[in-house]
């Protein structure tokens, strides 16, 4: 492969970065634009053939997200999102500190099976409504859920979209994920509340009664609202039985997803209509480029020279991944992060690769809610605030997302280091 | 006037060659070179800056018909490195295309090149421009609170 070759494929890559970045154009159209070229190119100059091309998008990966969107939408639908964050809210009988504990908890709760974009719409809606009926100073609330909504479900297959990608490039299971990563999320979930808390102690001071309501009146369809919330307990139950089945977790997602269409009687083109189609497009258009640039070899090359950098050792190998995806998280998107870091570490041939796998889910997923560029989560929390008129500046999130995204990175690399041992 | 000071530099000297300017002791050539190599040098930087004047003008007017609506921001870095990329792809693209055409092919492809090369100059011109502007900014910025320190440390110690 010449030189000119594999500059054409880097520029390509850090088009889309910079595109995704900038918001220049929607995400989706950059990874598409993305892939368009590295088709062209990598067809004209002979890098790969039209069906090694094929096989660049990994159809389990984007078959287990399309499955999980669409059960969480019915789910969504059935109203079992709402009646949790109205029981929280109503628990906290109107003290600003329990709300303010309460939101956060229910916002990483939810964003454990949400997409993060539907979570933080689902928290932000509750936020305005509690806030501006109990005359409470927003920013505390939505900055926090905002935060707590991109740490929600690190330690899931299907807590976000990059933990999918590792899953599934990796072999990891949901039990697998679990099994090395749950004890994390629960402790950086009271690691961050109590960070939050901190920082916004003197806004939470005043204390007002909220009025009487009953969530469940909030269920407008029961029948629906029992069949989702079935299907969605059965999807979880299916996969911690996944292994044993002998079947991956896109069979199950998308199993459980048809079972979702047909007991819903919702018509599908309406919840077809509210899927986040912008991140399948933006994952099928990335998985394109990354696929293109590793036929040049420079992705093999990489891997082989950070594993000379780390010495063969796990332990830096492991902290290498953890910040340097952790850093890079915080201005690209996290699933381009992990799309490119995936054939990268599968290259560190001979290394206990699960501390490895573990480090490159929490890093990708505490590097998000840094800076107002971090991710889409934290553009659209910041979007739904400045619509009701709440104004919070760039340095006023950037100064907490990095304190709370700091502390998030030591504190998993306290644990990588006692959990495996290395 | 710069260019015809400059041919007037190169032509009248000859003209006078062999007379001495009496008083100072300086041959007469020498002389009027000096005067007019000095008229030319006036008008060349006057020119250079009326030309970077209007570099800076036609560089907006061109970025502001890309879309660039960001007045100098480093966002506006951001997209012209993009529009950087987008050009040096296109023109790697359809380079080897224009060049199979027939007899014209090696004109077309270096016309092709050429305009690239002129776009690329221009963003990387505007993305120097803006960082100078930054950089002056902050430099301005860091001075002033340098002052005030000063300034304050002085009315103390007074």
């Amino acid at each position: 492969m010449t030189p000119e070759t594999i500059l054409v494929f880097i520029l390509i890559y850090v088009l889309v970065v910079l595109l995704s970045a900038t918001k220049l154009v929607p995400m989706s159209v950059a990874a598409l634009v993305g892939a368009l070229l590295t088709g062209w190119f990598g067809l004209q100059y002979g890098v790969f053939t039209y069906v090694d091309a094929i096989d660049f998008i990994d159809i389990r990966l984007i078959s287990l997200l399309i499955g999980i969107m669409i059960v969480v939408e019915v789910a969504d639908r059935g109203g079992l999102f709402r009646l949790g964050a109205l029981y929280a809210i109503k628990m906290s009988k109107g003290n600003p500190r329990v709300l303010f504990i309460t939101l956060c908890i229910m916002a990483a709760a939810v964003s454990m099976f949400l997409s993060d974009p539907t979570a933080i719409l689902l928290i932000a809606a509750a936020a305005i409504t509690i806030t501006k009926l109990l005359d409470y100073d927003p920013v505390p609330f939505f900055l926090s859920a905002t935060i707590m909504v991109n740490l929600g479900g690190t330690s899931t297959l299907i807590g976000s979209v990059s933990n999918m990608i590792i899953g599934v490039q990796a072999g990891l299971s949901f039990n697998d994920f679990i099994g090395y990563l749950a004890v994390a999320e629960i402790i950086l979930w009271t690691l961050t509340i109590l960070v939050l808390y901190y920082i916004f102690r003197s806004r939470l001071r005043k204390r007002r009664m909220p009025p009487t309501y009953n969530p469940w009146e909030s269920i407008q369809n029961k029948k629906l609202f029992w069949r989702s919330t079935i299907v969605l307990f059965l999807l979880i139950f299916l996969f911690v039985l996944s292994d044993s089945l002998g079947v991956g977790p896109e069979a199950v997602a998308l199993g459980c997803a048809i079972l979702a269409l047909a007991i819903s009687e919702i018509d599908p083109a309406e919840i077809f209509k509210r899927m986040d189609w912008e991140t399948v497009f933006f994952l099928t258009g990335f998985l394109f480029v990354v696929g293109g640039l590793e036929k040049t070899g420079l992705l093999q090359t990489l891997s082989t020279q950070l594993f000379q950098l780390t010495s063969g050792s796990s332990f830096n190998a492991t902290l290498l991944v953890l910040w340097s995806s952790g850093l890079a998280s915080t201005i690209a998107s996290n699933m381009a992060v992990a799309l490119t870091f995936t054939p990268i570490v599968q290259g560190f041939i001979g290394l206990n690769k699960i501390p490895i796998w573990s480090a490159l889910a929490l890093g990708t997923n505490l590097g998000g809610a840094a800076t107002p560029f971090s991710g889409s989560v934290v553009i659209m929390a910041l979007g739904a605030m400045k619509k009701e008129g709440i104004s919070l500046n760039f340095g006023e999130f950037t100064k907490v997302g990095f304190i709370t995204t700091f502390i998030q990175l030591a504190f998993a690399t306290v644990y990588i280091i006692v959990r495996f041992g290395i | 006037m710069a260019a015809i000071f400059g041919v007037i530099s190169i032509v009248v000297p000859p003209l006078v060659e062999g007379m001495t300017v009496p008083g100072i002791n300086v041959s007469g050539s020498f002389l009027l070179w000096v005067c007019f190599i000095l008229v030319t040098l006036i008008f060349a930087i006057r020119a250079l800056s009326d030309s970077l004047a209007l570099a800076d003008v036609l560089t907006d007017i061109f970025l502001r018909r890309l879309g660039a609506k960001e007045d100098r921001s480093l966002k506006r870095v951001g997209r012209d490195a993009i529009y950087i990329i987008l050009t040096i792809l296109l023109a790697s693209a359809f380079i080897p295309f224009l060049s199979a055409v027939a007899e014209i092919g090696n004109m077309l492809a270096g016309a092709a090149s050429l305009i690239a090369l002129g776009l690329i100059i221009v963003l990387i011109y505007d993305v120097g421009r803006i960082l100078y502007r930054t950089v002056e900014a902050k430099a301005e910025t860091l001075s002033d609170r340098l002052v005030k320190l000063a300034t304050r440390n002085r009315k103390k110690k007074g």
